[in-house]
């Protein structure tokens, strides 16, 4: 077989200033607030899924204000009505968030495969990591605008404390930090191995249940006890028990060092996160853009 | 002399299938693009174009060999790289968020990209005014016909004025009309602004139209560069002569294959089709046969096309390969 390149090789010379312009990053703020449009724009073309959210949020709700009306009267010593409503609003609150981290991230993937954007996203010079993580995100403000009247009027209507709802804000941010950065870890499985939507439950269920939201974490089985340390909600619920039922709660450990796990594992996730990603992107482009 | 502006040197990239299997889809590949040309891709399906394409939009990872674009090394400059291309992948019909517009398609990949929203809407309206699409823009992506999902991803791939572009297969499925087109647009893009396009394509005649080279791809190796011209010249006949075959003799076939003049004989459907090394002599040759037998056929006549040297230096490739 003849190879016919025999043309001497005169190389183009690009500018200094030239390649050290390619060499920019993309601004981190037009990823997200691009992505954030892209994902709000779709949201609002599926009307009744938008609508459907709004009135599963309000049946939630309502939900919840039976189960605290219905606990105060089996044991009404633990505290009032407005602070039991409260804790299962926040709880129901996290919830809510955590279908869009956990069902977000797979989404995301899922619809970059259907419409067939994904390798076009590979082909860009913009930051993978903030492509998923603001798809998350913007997903979690369009819960927000959905929720945000409800909670600003029911946490009114509750007469509970400033600074705890503030501080249960805070439990809610952290817990999203955390979450966006599992959610992207999920999308790498969804990248991977395509359909995750099981496991993905079975994750949800498990976060749910044995960090704690249903039942304290102490009247679980000794396995699912340790178990439930090494997940985030575990803190996320346990704190927002103490802000909700203040001296009344006996706190699975001092509420500082809770923090400071959750924070640590706010930071320890989006690390994990980024090193993963790039290591399944290698994965996924050794192995053929099928992957992708 | 030509400035390299692209080169892929000693390129290999396998994949595996079942059962351990693998299968060579570049072998040690050489190939260099040239600024300010447009080099076409031909080859076989599975030739390995697609592949090649991939890897140099840094979508594919190879197993060896050097790539660099424009003094970036593939290894290690993949952020200044997809700067600097343009990429256009085969499926355009699945390749943008359905239930967006053209327009919002647009801004979020050029945002993506970096570019501020005022050079995306300068770029857009350049590009749509001159492709005549001003109406279609906020159509939703899944709204448009195939040839104008082919015109938004194209326009996608020129937001950030790419010097290079890499397009798969640009025209598939057009009708001619749209294809005409999108053919003139992309011919002045070069010829206007200077970008370098290498394209693949299985529409042979449309390959001629546009290349300034032409690389033939087989089995992972580029087998030959050169331009359509002089890949035609390379088939060692300037013509060929048609005769239908029904009411022929095989006595008249061998007569008229036995002629000086003809150089290859080939059956093409109910058609036996007789290449010439001149035309004017072998029409006359042949004619005089037909005469002569009294042999009442319907006649035609055709130059070489980029069609024939692609299935000659196929069928010689392949010839080579086997033995």
């Amino acid at each position: 077989m003849v190879n016919v390149i025999e043309s001497e090789l005169k190389m183009y010379e690009m500018p200094a200033s030239e390649k050290a312009r390619l060499s920019m990053r993309v601004p981190l703020k037009r990823v997200i607030f691009a992505n954030m449009k892209k994902e709000i724009l779709i949201q609002l073309r599926y009307k009744a899924n938008f609508v459907a959210g709004i009135v599963q949020a309000l049946l939630f709700i309502l939900i919840f204000w039976f189960f605290s009306v219905a606990l105060l009267y089996t044991n009404p010593a633990l505290a009032t009505t407005e602070a039991k409503f409260l804790f299962f609003l926040s709880a129901f609150v996290i919830v809510f968030y955590d279908g869009v981290f956990l069902y977000g991230a797979v989404n995301t993937v899922n619809r970059d495969l259907y419409n067939g954007t994904l390798e076009n996203i590979y082909a860009l010079p913009s930051s993978r990591y903030l492509y998923y993580a603001s798809s998350i995100f913007a997903q979690s403000l369009i819960l927000t605008i959905i929720l945000a009247p409800f909670l600003v009027f029911l946490i009114f209507f509750s007469g509970a404390p400033g600074v705890d709802v503030m501080l249960m804000g805070l439990v809610l941010a952290l817990t999203i930090i955390t979450m966006v950065a599992m959610g992207v870890l999920i999308s790498l499985m969804a990248i991977l191995w395509k359909q995750v939507g099981s496991l993905v439950g079975v994750v949800g269920t498990l976060f749910q249940f044995v960090g704690g939201m249903v039942f304290p974490i102490d009247s679980l089985p000794t396995v699912f006890r340790y178990l439930a340390y090494t997940f985030p909600y575990t803190y996320a619920f346990d704190l927002m028990r103490v802000y909700s039922f203040g001296d009344s709660w006996t706190p699975i450990m001092d509420p500082m060092y809770q923090w400071g796990i959750l924070a640590g594992f706010a930071i320890g996730f989006t690390l994990l996160a980024k090193v993963l990603l790039r290591k399944v992107e290698k994965h996924a482009k050794a192995k053929g853009l099928h992957l992708l | 002399m030509n400035q390299t502006i692209l080169y892929a040197e000693h390129v290999s990239k396998s994949y595996n299938g079942k059962k351990d299997k693998v299968t060579k889809a570049l072998d040690d590949m050489n190939f260099d693009l040239n600024k300010g040309e447009i080099h076409s891709l031909l080859g076989p399906n599975g030739a390995g174009k697609t592949t090649l394409i991939k890897i140099m939009a840094t979508l594919l990872a190879k197993d060896k060999g050097t790539v660099n674009i424009m003094g970036f090394d593939l290894d290690k400059s993949e952020r200044e790289i997809r700067h600097l291309l343009g990429y256009v992948g085969q499926d355009t019909e699945r390749s943008a968020y359905a239930r967006l517009t053209a327009k919002e398609n647009l801004h979020f990949f050029g945002s993506m990209r970096g570019l501020a929203k005022e050079e995306i809407d300068k770029q857009i309206d350049k590009l749509v005014t001159y492709l005549g699409f001003e109406e279609n823009m906020s159509k939703q992506f899944m709204h448009l016909s195939g040839g104008q999902k082919q015109i938004v991803v194209l326009m996608r791939s020129l937001l950030h004025s790419p010097p290079i572009i890499f397009l798969d297969e640009p025209t598939k499925g057009l009708d001619p009309i749209i294809a005409k087109k999108i053919r003139r647009f992309l011919v002045d893009l070069v010829k206007k602004e200077g970008k370098t396009l290498l394209l693949t394509s299985h529409i042979l005649s449309e390959v001629d139209e546009m290349s300034d080279r032409v690389s033939l791809i087989h089995k992972g190796k580029i087998a030959i560069t050169d331009t359509p011209d002089a890949l035609k010249e390379s088939v060692g006949v300037t013509d060929f002569i048609e005769i239908e075959r029904n009411g022929m003799s095989i006595d008249i076939i061998n007569r008229i294959k036995n002629l000086d003049v003809v150089v290859s004989h080939v059956e093409r459907n109910d058609w036996d089709s007789f290449g010439v090394s001149d035309p004017f002599d072998g029409t006359q040759a042949i004619l005089g046969i037909l005469k002569e037998t009294n042999s009442r056929v319907r006649f035609k006549h055709k130059s070489v096309s980029l069609e024939d040297a692609f299935i000659h230096h196929i069928g010689m490739l392949e010839e080579s390969f086997d033995k």
